[in-house]
């Protein structure tokens, strides 16, 4: 391995610390729910290490220990992993001209942390260097699958005891409101992109409410993106 | 250690439907040229992304419509959301997150 690769890997890694700390206590909550629910250790081990997508792990939980139909199970996932697509779209224009292996690397454990890291560390203009995401990618990966292996222990020890997940599942709410706000100061309109962001999470629970279910999410994010840009070009012409 | 074979088989469908949505587009779009247009849209998706998962987590309790007192979550969002804020540090912020929900769930306000 080159110098520069290596020193690079180890910057995203060591950029990607404040997510790894978060994914330790919500990758026990993981394995804790995901035994609870009935899954066997090795299927609990396999759900975070080949599935790797945070909240649908849970639901998937949910819907397998309410004997839910394989088909609803797995559009439901669909659904609520969509969102993905808009991510990898965004990271085309920061990874220009790589090989194929390395999209590959890259896209498969793409996650909103590090989604939304990445973007907030290099601006608009400025490509992503493959190592450099590759060590943010790999740090949450691994402590993900170090939390849920904690956690379907943590579980056959106390399998007696009621263990309740719930605080560890608001480190993801407080990780998503650090996200969201260090995004939201990284751009030059703060008070129009905090409206957004409003708008975004009630247009959330609207969209759920009319009958969008797991497609709520992807539905609220394509929807909002599309007021918030009409609104921006609108301000911007009539500022000329 | 044992692995049910419909498990396996519902956990690989996921990862499958979950894989395509993220490597899909790296490998078929970055060949193209996104419009500025286009480019700057996506540029709204982290945004609005975050503050949809942010609501699809605290306006409920137990899968039921809540906000206000009752709802721990949401009262905890608030605080979390100006330590955020003061603070620009995620691991402060997921920190007081944490103990904002919990103040929050033993000691209601109500």
């Amino acid at each position: 391995m080159k110098v520069e690769t290596r020193s690079k890997f180890f910057a995203g890694l060591h950029a990607s610390l404040p997510i790894v700390i978060g994914f330790i206590g919500i990758g026990i909550a993981a394995g804790i729910v995901e035994t609870k629910a009935g899954l066997t250790p090795l299927e609990s081990v396999l759900l975070s290490s080949v599935l790797y997508a945070g909240a649908s792990q849970f639901v998937f939980a949910s819907l397998w220990s309410l004997q839910t139909d394989p088909f609803t199970l797995i559009t439901t996932v669909f659904f609520m992993n969509l969102r993905h697509l808009l991510y990898s779209t965004a990271m085309t224009t920061r990874l220009k001209k790589r090989k194929w292996y390395e999209y590959l690397g890259v896209g498969c454990q793409l996650v909103d942390e590090t989604f939304s890291l990445a973007t907030t560390k290099f601006n608009h203009q400025e490509q992503i260097h493959v190592p450099w995401m590759v060590g943010l990618n790999l740090g949450p990966y691994l402590t993900w699958n170090l939390g849920t292996l904690i956690g379907i222990w943590v579980f056959e020890l106390f399998q007696h005891a009621s263990v309740s997940t719930e605080v560890f599942s608001f480190a993801l709410v407080g990780m998503f409101c650090s996200l969201l706000v260090l995004q939201i100061v990284s751009k030059k309109e703060i008070i129009f992109y905090s409206s957004i962001a409003l708008l975004s999470a009630v247009s959330c629970v609207l969209f759920r409410k009319v009958g969008c279910g797991s497609g709520a999410l992807p539905v609220t994010i394509v929807a909002c993106s599309t007021v918030g840009y009409l609104l921006l070009n609108l301000m911007a012409r009539k500022k000329r | 250690m044992t692995v049910r074979p419909e498990v396996l088989i519902l956990i690989l469908s996921c990862a499958l439907v979950t894989l395509m949505p993220r490597v899909l587009p790296l490998l078929l779009l970055s060949k193209v040229e996104i419009p500025d247009g286009l480019r700057n849209w996506l540029s709204f998706v982290p945004v609005t992304a975050l503050a949809a998962l942010i609501g699809a987590e605290v306006f409920y309790v137990g899968g039921k419509f809540s906000i206000g007192l009752q709802n721990p979550g949401f009262m905890a969002t608030i605080p979390t959301l100006l330590v955020a804020l003061c603070s620009r540090n995620v691991l402060i912020t997921v920190g007081s997150g944490l103990f904002f929900f919990y103040g929050f769930s033993h000691f209601p306000l109500t």
